[in-house]
């Protein structure tokens, strides 16, 4: 499996801070050593956010929970699919959520199912 | 105009009270614009706002908005901290009295000490308040007052689903700003309502204050701002920017901007007071800074269509 269920770990209904962003550190560290570990066979599968249960998200949570994973990649503990799925988001995808993945340098589009799809823009 | 009435050796009394020609004809106080121009000298976050006494007269009021309310709170609640006494004089109006009591109003100014003789007046719960004015300080504080009001939102069960989400995520970015950059000695206050009015409908009003440095002194922190934030309603402009943040660090600053950005949407708008700045933001209109009177701190009202 490649999906952290966002509310398994955090129980308020509404994200909001940084620091409650790091309070899924650890999960999402173990789940993205999971997807590098030999025989997971799921190399290509990108790491999933579902936020299911989930009544809304601040950009600042966002932001730092993307700066989490840019760390994990650039730390080497991760040989996945440069990109990162958010599942079920319980807001609508605005201006302020794409200027917040440039701000990553990445990519931010809806796909079919609703879910948000973030990728590494080629440089 | 302020009442000077000397007591003492040096001791005095400034009275303050809505006074403007708006006021004079509907005596409602809807934000600090309604106050006499003098007042804007009297900065209670100035080290030598030495008044030994502050009263706020709202006697004569039919009607407080939410942001004079707030104004009221931080106002107080900083002279209060500078060692004045200090005093809210309540509507004569009864039901304006019981308004602001489900507010939170006179609670939020007893916590500072501030007197307020709301005697007789009762504590009925007003189906108009989603969260009642809320004091925090920190970030977790921030996500505490948010998801309590998605819980008073969710429970009111007023207008679409949808909107319980936008409300919620506006309102912490607003509550983050204030908690993190703020550096109130007083702390921050949050309230949503949920207002019906003949000319614009229903809609949820948020509004939080704060009684810290305002939005220029934070960018002015960014040394790369400095040339660019000469007065408070320039600040104001560039805050609202994509990328623009004290902090200097270029992933942060999406939070005005996207609030900015999520308001500019049909009946949606957006005020922004800090010192002696202003800055609304509607769909229809770009950007609207203007000189306006003093708010000792960064107050933002945010006005939603249900």
């Amino acid at each position: 499996m490649s999906t952290l269920r966002v509310n398994d770990v955090l129980k308020d209904k509404v994200l909001v801070s940084r620091e409650s962003a790091h309070l899924l550190e650890d999960a999402l560290g173990a789940l993205m050593e999971n997807v590098k570990s030999p025989g997971a066979g799921a190399c290509k599968t990108p790491v999933t956010l579902d936020f299911e249960g989930v009544g809304g998200v601040a950009p600042s949570f966002l932001d730092e929970l993307i700066s989490i994973f840019e760390s994990f990649v650039e730390a080497g503990a991760y040989s996945g699919e440069r990109c990162l799925l958010v599942a079920n988001p319980p807001m609508r995808l605005s201006l302020k959520f794409e200027a917040l993945a440039r701000g990553h340098r990445m990519t931010i589009r809806v796909q079919p199912d609703g879910s948000w799809r973030l990728t590494v823009a080629e440089s | 105009m302020p009442v000077f009435v000397p007591r003492g050796f040096m001791a005095m009394k400034l009275t303050i009270k809505p006074d403007s020609k708006t006021f004079q004809k509907t005596k409602s106080f809807r934000h600090v614009a309604d106050l006499p121009l003098r007042f804007d000298r009297l900065d209670p976050r100035d080290q030598d706002f030495k008044w030994a006494e502050v009263d706020i007269d709202l006697r004569e009021c039919n009607f407080v908005l939410p942001s004079a309310a707030l104004w009221c709170v931080v106002y107080l609640a900083l002279a209060s901290h500078r060692g004045a006494d200090c005093r809210l004089l309540v509507p004569l109006n009864t039901g304006v009295c019981v308004y602001l009591k489900s507010l939170g109003l006179f609670d939020s100014l007893k916590t500072f000490r501030v007197a307020v003789d709301d005697r007789d007046i009762g504590s009925g719960h007003s189906d108009k308040t989603i969260l009642p004015i809320t004091p925090f300080k920190t970030t977790a504080d921030a996500a505490g007052v948010t998801n309590a009001a998605f819980t008073g939102l969710q429970s009111a069960g007023v207008g679409a689903a949808n909107l319980t989400s936008v409300v919620t995520e506006l309102l912490s970015e607003l509550a983050l700003n204030a908690a993190q950059h703020s550096e109130s000695a007083v702390g921050a206050f949050a309230c949503v309502q949920c207002f019906k009015s003949d000319d614009r409908g229903e809609r949820f009003i948020c509004t939080v204050a704060d009684g810290g440095m305002g939005v220029r002194e934070s960018l002015y922190r960014n040394a790369s701002l400095r040339e660019r934030v000469s007065y408070d309603w320039d600040a104001l402009e560039l805050a609202v920017r994509e990328r623009v943040s004290g902090t200097g660090d270029p992933q942060r600053g999406i939070g005005l901007y996207g609030v900015s950005e999520d308001v500019r949407r049909p009946g949606r708008s957006l005020l922004l007071h800090s010192g002696q700045g202003s800055l609304e933001i509607k769909e229809d209109l770009q950007s609207s800074a203007r000189r306006t009177r003093l708010f000792p701190g960064t107050l933002a009202f945010l006005s939603i269509p249900t």
